[in-house]
């Protein structure tokens, strides 16, 4: 049984927004590999990291459905970080590098695998996505970075036919920041 | 050659009697990132050692780690390699505790873009059997180097073990 992995969609941020999204994700596949790259841009925001967002099907998670655990290893002072965020409206991205600059060239990597994205493999009525995630992090001066992994929650029966990463308020998203999803089908 | 998804770039299995490396050449400018996916273990009696790395062969000390797993004794670890010559990747168990490779899945960031350093991290485990000789974590750091990877070497103290496997994979748009 082969497994391939296909290109189902890219967004990439021309400099002008906060959000990057992917509508109308194929629902022919078994899986999801979600990648995003990027940086944000603010010479106001007065951090050199900031959080991003991860969410599905256009929920802002007004009623609580996403959660986020997280064990990692910071650059700066070499800490370890174990954290979660439950019952909340997004899925944590962090440390996401910020700079004043248009053209600045260091970059947040994130892969996150979506096994079961249609949820046809449950019986049961309640059809929760789990979720495993990758990312690296570092400026270039190597202060506020991070390597770790993390797991998320989708506490909601739909499947996910959408998916978008927005960064803090007043922040926009460097321009060639992109988002991009693949599917694996067995055959 | 597929123009978009994950396209396996090459493959190695070491022969018997174990040792030496796995080493991809001519890798293809273009992809978003490097992936490899492999089965490694130490080639002598070490309860733990490290799978480590090179981009084009450079060996100067321009890699930066950072290590964070839970070892056979149940103590986590969490460091640092800074400024060293050589990358790590992921730990795994020596000969000594019988065939049980580590599992490893490590993604390369920014290899084909000349702007950026390139960037990895791993999330990998063993189980080390019934002796429970295992470990699991991640690892992660940064190459300070902005040159295009075109070749990849994974290596481990002391060699490869007998039959590991390492494949390589290219993703692209």
């Amino acid at each position: 049984m082969a497994a391939t992995y296909d290109f189902l969609g890219e967004t990439v941020a021309d400099g002008t927004s906060g959000t990057l999204s992917i509508a109308s994700i194929p629902q022919t596949h078994n899986d999801l590999v979600v990648f995003f790259e990027g940086w944000g841009v603010s010479s106001s925001f007065g951090y050199k990291v900031a959080n991003g967002y991860l969410r599905f099907n256009g929920d802002t998670g007004s009623n609580a459905v996403y959660s986020s655990n997280m064990k990692a290893i910071g650059f700066n002072g070499h800490a370890q970080i174990s954290s979660w965020v439950h019952n909340s409206s997004y899925c944590w991205l962090p440390f996401v590098p910020i700079d004043a600059s248009t053209n600045y060239y260091d970059r947040y990597y994130f892969q996150l695998d979506i096994n079961n994205y249609r949820k046809l493999l449950f019986t049961s009525t309640e059809k929760r996505i789990n979720m495993l995630s990758k990312f690296a992090s570092a400026r270039g001066d190597y202060d506020n970075g991070i390597v770790g992994t993390a797991s998320y929650g989708y506490h909601d029966n739909a499947a996910i036919t959408s998916i978008s990463v927005q960064i803090q308020d007043n922040i926009y998203l460097g321009n060639g920041s992109k988002l991009q999803v693949y599917g694996i089908a067995n055959s | 050659m597929s123009k978009d998804g994950y396209i396996l770039l090459g493959s190695h299995k070491t022969p018997s009697p174990g040792g030496g490396a796995h080493t991809f050449t001519n890798i293809p400018a273009g992809y978003d990132s490097l992936t490899i996916r492999g089965n490694l273990q130490g080639n002598r009696n070490t309860a733990l050692t490290y799978i480590q790395a090179r981009f084009n062969g450079a060996s100067a000390a321009v890699y930066d780690s950072w290590l964070n797993y839970v070892d056979e004794n149940g103590s986590v670890t969490a460091t640092w390699s800074l400024a060293d010559n050589v990358a790590f990747l992921a730990a795994t168990g020596g000969a000594g505790i019988g065939v049980w490779p580590c599992q490893v899945e490590t993604t390369f960031f920014g290899v084909s873009d000349p702007d950026v350093y390139t960037k990895w991290v791993t999330v990998f485990g063993y189980s080390g059997g019934l002796g429970g000789y295992g470990a699991a974590g991640c690892m992660g750091g940064v190459w300070k180097d902005k040159s295009v990877v075109s070749s990849l070497s994974i290596t481990l103290n002391f060699g490869l073990r007998t039959d590991n496997i390492t494949n390589l994979y290219g993703r692209r748009t």
